[in-house]
């Protein structure tokens, strides 16, 4: 993926951002788990609360994105933020574990008493499709809302990032 | 996977979600498709634990000493090894810029490496322990 934010030529070295990273990772895990206690899944039919998480950490770091576009932040805020915050209060692997029962044939059935929610696997689907798009679409707004509020005009223009330090 | 907010839960989630978040930090620094592997280790990971715990259900009762250290495990490291919003961010960056097909192909893999890893991680914790 040689994208323009994965080779940053501005990223800040390694040892500023590791301590803050494992900081924001550790208050981000933190948050997720939080909010797993006020809402627990368990009670649910479908598994709102994760999906209430990444769409919530998408459209945040979206919106980190799109200030950082259009202002000039310190440089160690955008990995903090949304490489160590965002990054860790959004999960990947819980969706596709929770989506695994889905598959054809009864090899992952048993899973589904473990993963909290028990939906069925046309559930399970929408729920996966759900997060793709919902997600990614939050990011999309996130960008350019963040961009808006710092008085960048007119539809986000590629390749027009500065410090291009976005993860 | 739930658990009471104890000490023990607190300091094991806050433990492993910072070196979750660095040990992603650092395989998106050093290599090209960082992301997917940390995703894909996760989903890998958290298939070996919830196959072994399809298999010993007693281990995430409350009140056991297994229950604190899976939800380390499982909400702190994994779940902050693995993420959705970067994955979200970078799609989203290729569709506004015209390249949707980029957009689809990233998610394309993430899920497939994702469901695979999840996929044997379950197959092997049920071959070592079934």
């Amino acid at each position: 993926m040689p994208d323009a934010e994965t080779s940053a030529p501005a990223a800040p070295p390694l040892r500023l951002i590791v301590p803050l990273v494992a900081l924001a990772g550790a208050v981000g895990a933190l948050a997720r788990l939080t909010v797993g206690e006020l809402l627990p899944e368990q009670s649910m039919k479908f598994p709102w609360t994760t999906l209430a998480v990444n769409l919530s950490g998408s459209g945040l770091l979206g919106l980190l994105t799109g200030v950082a576009s259009v202002h000039r932040l310190p440089r160690w805020v955008v990995p903090t933020l949304g490489t160590g915050l965002l990054g860790s209060y959004t999960t990947f692997s819980l969706v596709i574990v929770a989506v695994m029962p889905a598959v054809p044939g009864a090899m992952f059935d048993e899973l589904a008493a473990q993963t909290l929610v028990n939906p069925a696997a046309p559930e399970l689907i929408a729920y996966l499709l759900i997060s793709i798009l919902g997600c990614t679409a939050a990011a999309a707004a996130g960008i350019t809302v963040g961009r808006a509020i710092f008085g960048a005009v007119g539809p986000p223009q590629p390749g027009a990032r500065r410090t291009g330090a976005a993860r | 996977m739930t658990a009471e907010m104890t000490i023990a839960v607190v300091l094991g989630v806050g433990l492993g979600g910072a070196a979750g978040a660095v040990l992603r930090l650092m395989l998106d620094r050093l290599l090209p498709c960082g992301i997917l592997l940390a995703n894909t280790a996760g989903c890998l990971a958290l298939g070996l634990v919830y196959g072994w715990i399809t298999v010993e259900p007693a281990a995430v009762e409350p009140g056991t000493t297994t229950a604190p250290l899976l939800v380390t495990l499982t909400t702190g490291l994994l779940g902050a090894l693995s993420t959705f919003a970067t994955v979200s961010l970078r799609a989203a960056e290729r569709w506004v810029a015209g390249r949707r097909l980029a957009a689809a192909g990233l998610w394309a893999m993430h899920v497939l490496c994702g469901g695979a890893g999840a996929a044997a991680g379950i197959a092997a914790a049920r071959l070592l322990l079934g």
